[in-house]
């Protein structure tokens, strides 16, 4: 294990992990419900952390990459069904990421919103184009680090310690009614769905095919996915704290991107806002990209097509049209003027539906003693795997019910 | 009319159409429901135009964000107005009165409070 490595790996797990939908939700359910639902961060966060170290193994000792392995374990219909769920799910996640940049863009120049998408699409398909993978992913992960400001903020302005632990222990909080005992559990839904979005797993698994993992980076991938992903949920909790403390009492359940970057403002004034805008700008940007290239990576695993970006464009001709019509198809989405925030919870509930079919596959390859040999699912992850299989389809059942009777979290 | 506008004047006449065809599938459909979500959306739109106004009274916020904030938020109280104008012409006139200029702190803040006593009265109904 490189030191220098592992910890640009960690701080880009953590630069990494929020994105749009996360920001709208959690934002949303702070300002509802308070400290309430940081117990379903966490134990999201466990979850992800399960299936991301998990890709992470299976990548590193098969040299497989999550939709090879979809396709065989489930055959070619159940597996073209799970193709065509996360395509859609993972489309809409990019437009979404879009339409937010393109939002942040507007907030810190004044431009047009349309132009600004255009504008910004046109910069991530030269950054795919231009850079090598691994600086892709280093380059928006690290700048995204710039929303520690959100961190720094809730420092400054002296959160309740005792309300947020409290917030840490699983529970419904009193006197809700049935309605709000629905919205409550449409926010539980969602934010699982927002944290164990399938298309990381997609991306983290073939960017470890990308970076020629082996055995030898099993203990990087071990350390990336737990010290990144619990470190980058802190983010997601500050984000939900700084909700609960300043816009839950004003009454406002951010319904504008831009509102959330007034809590910095409070703590730290216009350069607060400023760093904040940036923070979510780079953020969101890296998971724009994220999404487009794991679509790109999912329909060319599926097909066989040769794919990646260790491979110059003019080698991978399918996989290169692919995410170009996947940035073309997003852009298509936002300028059909949908707003961002409907983008996220119509991201948010295609993904958990998507969830179980692209976690088990993942599941039973792990479980494979012919396939993983030594490195097979020891008995933990086995139990925590099946564990939050579980949770993940009952979340996936109750995520369009709920999504209905709730118009989104919205009553 | 801008880009965004245009773009949201076509989406604002597809949402409606959506929300309808969710409530009906689950064979809910109530217009006191989406009423009830409209006016939650506008009010906390009209809190934060407040609190934005707030902060930028106090020297916390540039003038560009400020300005776009502002823009995107009158924007999306015309949409509004626009859905619960069918339905509830009075919720829509509060959001109008509002609507054509970002507005001070406190007529925001009163526009919002005569919106939640409206959802409350839709609650309790």
């Amino acid at each position: 294990m490189k030191p220098l490595e592992l910890t640009l790996g960690i701080l880009t797990a953590v630069g990494g992990f929020v994105d749009i939908s996360e920001l709208v939700f959690v934002s949303q359910a702070g300002a509802r419900f308070g400290y309430a639902l940081i117990w379903v961060i966490v134990l999201a966060t466990v979850g992800i952390i399960v299936f991301g170290e998990m890709s992470g193994r299976i990548a590193a000792v098969s040299r497989q990459p999550m939709f090879t392995i979809i396709r065989k374990e489930l055959g070619l219909t159940l597996g073209g069904v799970t193709l065509i769920g996360g395509l859609v799910s993972t489309l809409v996640t990019c437009a979404a990421e879009i339409g937010g940049v393109a939002l942040v863009l507007q907030l810190l120049t004044g431009g047009s919103y349309l132009l600004l998408a255009a504008l910004a699409t046109t910069v991530f398909a030269a950054s795919i184009w231009l850079l090598p993978f691994k600086w892709i992913e280093r380059s928006y992960g690290l700048l995204g680090l710039v929303m520690l400001v959100f961190a720094a903020a809730l420092l400054a302005l002296d959160p309740p310690w005792s309300h947020i632990a409290a917030g840490l222990v699983p529970r419904v909080p009193a006197g809700l009614s049935q309605q709000d005992m629905l919205v409550y559990g449409y926010f539980v839904v969602a934010l699982i769905s927002a944290i164990m979005f399938p298309y990381e797993l997609y991306f983290y698994s073939s960017g470890g095919v990308e970076d020629a993992w082996s055995k030898a980076d099993l203990s990087t991938n071990r350390v990336t996915s737990i010290v990144g992903m619990s470190l980058g949920a802190l983010m997601a909790i500050v984000l939900l704290c700084l909700a609960a403390q300043e816009l839950g009492p004003r009454g406002i359940s951010p319904e504008q991107v831009g509102a959330v970057v007034l809590q910095p403002g409070l703590a730290f004034g216009k350069l607060g806002v400023i760093l904040g805008l940036l923070g979510i700008l780079t953020a969101v940007a890296g998971a724009a990209i994220e999404t487009c290239l794991a679509n790109a990576y999912a329909v060319s695993q599926f097909f066989g097509w040769r794919w990646g970006r260790h491979r110059p464009p003019q080698d991978t001709p399918l996989f290169t049209l692919a995410w170009l019509v996947v940035f073309a198809l997003a852009l298509a989405l936002v300028c059909t003027g949908v707003e961002v925030t409907d983008l996220a919870d119509y991201a948010v509930v295609l993904s958990i539906v998507v969830l179980p079919l692209s976690f088990l596959p993942l599941l039973l390859a792990g479980n494979d003693p012919v396939l993983m040999r030594d490195q097979v699912n020891g008995p933990w992850s086995r139990r925590l795997g099946w564990l939050f299989y579980g949770l993940v389809v009952l979340a996936a059942v109750a995520a369009v019910p709920l999504y209905l009777l709730t118009l989104g979290g919205k009553l | 009319m801008d880009g965004t506008q245009f773009a949201a004047l076509r989406w604002r006449s597809m949402k409606p159409a959506c929300i309808g065809i969710a409530l009906a599938l689950v064979g809910c459909g109530s217009q006191s429901r989406s009423e009830c979500e409209a006016l939650r959306t506008t009010e906390s739109v009209l809190n934060e135009l407040a609190w934005a106004a707030e902060q930028a009274d106090a020297g916390r916020t540039p003038r560009t964000y400020l300005e776009a904030f502002q823009r995107q938020g009158v924007q999306q109280l015309k949409q509004s107005a626009q859905e619960l104008r069918p339905h509830d012409p009075t919720a829509a006139g509060i959001v109008d009165g509002v609507a054509g200029y970002a507005g001070t702190p406190d007529r925001l803040r009163a526009a919002a409070r005569s919106l939640r006593a409206r959802e409350a009265t839709l609650e309790a109904a």
